[in-house]
């Protein structure tokens, strides 16, 4: 099934590319915007570096280590749906991104515990500049990783009913979306809980 | 291209940083080389999720080459932001010559 | 001899006219761009609003009368849509119905803001402000009725089988990532100043910038869109 280029209505110069080009300018758009906060962020830093220090040691990076490891887990059994997607493996394609999604889901979980001891210690996005921005930035995070989901849980679905090269580009923007859900937290773990010190 | 093993590997990888970025922030006293090395673990990590996961490669333009901008844009970002920081002198560091302080911003 | 699109290619004028209303009597008249920091008192805010009243109430009176531009450029995008759609309206009807509620939130937040104006001398500042406040938290919050015509328009032309679909794909993601990104509007509420307050770098010049965008952008192809299908269907 898989590399008939020009199947269906597929443009075939579109093919090389791993996913729908329409997707991965999605995903380059919001990676840019992701850009412009980290930005604010770091000037934000710049012009309190105590009061900033001051709220990161408020944060419990094993927790943020531990969403980490969830996302980077969940984000392999993509790679391998995809790589059973290629095989024309549908079946496997399909309980692989079952468990992405199953794996992925503990995301949630820590995010929300997070969330909680935060707001029940009284910390909230209005409590400093810092913790603005930690609720501001992780909670847009959270919207793309639940959307993400929902783009699984539809993934799921067509796998179930699998219409060749078609099928098997959404798996692959699918893929991607989920793959920048992860790359993004890779750069929002050490921005905001590792790097620049606490006091 | 990457077969199973190769994203196993990957997987590993990428594992193996985040634990080893966190336990450097936790083991080691605040500075701006820790912090550094955060932030080019951070960007390593990236490169392997757009390189081994999404399987971007350069020839897939213009997304590819305007992703990697995105890594280096990033890496200036933070790596700049933090070296803007005021940093406290690392203890094995002399602190004090000649009965005069040295200012702790210049040593980073 | 029998037109299709008679009228569709007058209604998709609306947007590129409400746009530069917009900018000229919303922004500039009605001294938007940005607006008023709700980090200001509510003494300073009066002292800088007061004196300018009358110039906002020209814009704000023009903008009002002009809002309904939006509801006139979203029906010719519908009727495009329309040659799209496959198995039935849903996605054409729902743009059609977002781009109506976007013109009542143009109606309804600056019909408030011209109340603040029209007794700006003699009400007291904690009132003045509070009229202000109110119409940018309905402005921006209601955001969703705005991603709602997004989604539909973007979905809708993604699905599009011709060959050289008639809008781009990335015009169609352009549009949906608007839309998701008009989200962030959410935090408005819980900043007075700074990037996510109403007056800053992501809420306002961010926000803004990528919806004036969004109508500069669509209305570029939806005009080629018609262009081809009278093309198309000519006899």
């Amino acid at each position: 099934m898989h590399g008939q280029p020009g199947a269906g209505n597929l443009r075939e110069r579109d093919r090389t590319l791993p996913g729908d080009p329409g997707v991965f300018f999605f995903i380059t758009a919001d990676m840019a915007m992701f850009a412009v906060f980290f930005l604010l962020f770091m000037v934000g830093q710049f012009q309190d570096p105590e009061g900033y220090r001051a709220s990161r040691a408020a944060l419990d990076p094993v927790l943020g280590l531990t969403n980490t490891l969830i996302l980077v887990f969940s984000g392999w059994w993509m790679v391998r749906a995809v790589e059973a997607g290629r095989e024309g493996d549908w079946r496997h394609a399909r309980t692989r991104v079952l468990a992405a999604m199953l794996f992925g889901s503990a995301f949630a979980l820590t995010k929300g515990y997070e969330y909680y001891a935060k707001v029940s210690a009284g910390v909230t996005l209005t409590s400093s500049e810092f913790f603005g921005y930690y609720f501001a930035f992780t909670g847009i995070h959270f919207l793309h990783f639940v959307l993400g989901i929902g783009v699984l849980a539809v993934t799921v679905g067509k796998l179930a009913k699998p219409e060749g090269a078609k099928t098997l580009v959404w798996l692959e923007s699918a893929a991607a979306y989920w793959h920048m859900v992860d790359l993004l937290w890779m750069v929002l773990f050490p921005m905001l809980y590792l790097a620049g010190g606490t006091a | 291209m990457s077969g199973r093993f190769g994203s196993t590997a990957t997987l590993l990888a990428l594992a193996a940083l985040s634990v080893g970025s966190f336990l450097l922030v936790e083991t080691e006293a605040a500075s701006l080389v820790v912090g550094l090395a955060a932030v080019a673990i951070a960007l390593v990590k990236a490169s392997l999720i757009l390189n081994r996961f999404m399987h971007l490669e350069w020839r897939h333009r213009p997304f590819a080459p305007l992703l990697l901008a995105w890594l280096g844009i990033v890496g200036v970002i933070l790596g700049g932001g933090l070296c803007a920081l005021p940093w406290k002198a690392p203890t094995h560091i002399p602190v004090a010559v000649n009965d005069r302080t040295l200012p702790f911003e210049i040593i980073k | 001899m029998e037109n299709p699109y008679k009228y569709v290619r007058i209604c998709a004028w609306g947007g590129p006219i409400l746009l530069i209303v917009t900018i000229i009597f919303w922004g500039i008249l009605g001294r938007n761009i940005p607006p008023y920091s709700a980090g200001l008192s509510a003494a300073e805010f009066k002292a800088q609003f007061a004196p300018v009243a009358d110039q906002i109430r020209v814009g704000m009176t023009v903008t009002i009368a002009c809002s309904v531009l939006y509801f006139v450029w979203g029906l010719a995008i519908t009727k495009v849509m329309e040659k799209v759609e496959r198995h039935n309206n849903v996605l054409s009807t729902l743009q059609l119905w977002g781009a109506g509620f976007t013109t009542l939130i143009f109606v309804i937040p600056c019909g408030i803001w011209l109340t603040a104006t029209f007794r700006a001398d003699t009400l007291e500042p904690g009132t003045l402000q509070i009229l202000f406040d109110l119409g940018w938290m309905i402005f921006d919050l209601a955001y969703s009725l705005t991603t709602l015509q997004m989604v539909a328009l973007g979905v809708c032309f993604l699905s599009d089988r011709r060959q050289v679909p008639l809008f781009p794909a990335w015009v169609s993601w352009f549009s949906i990532w608007v839309g998701v990104m008009f989200v962030i509007e959410a935090l408005n509420p819980f900043f007075k100043t700074g990037p996510f307050s109403r007056s800053g770098t992501v809420n306002y010049w961010l926000e803004f910038s990528i919806f004036f965008l969004f109508m500069a952008i669509i209305s570029v192809y939806l005009f080629k869109a018609i262009d081809r299908l009278v093309r198309e269907e000519a006899p």
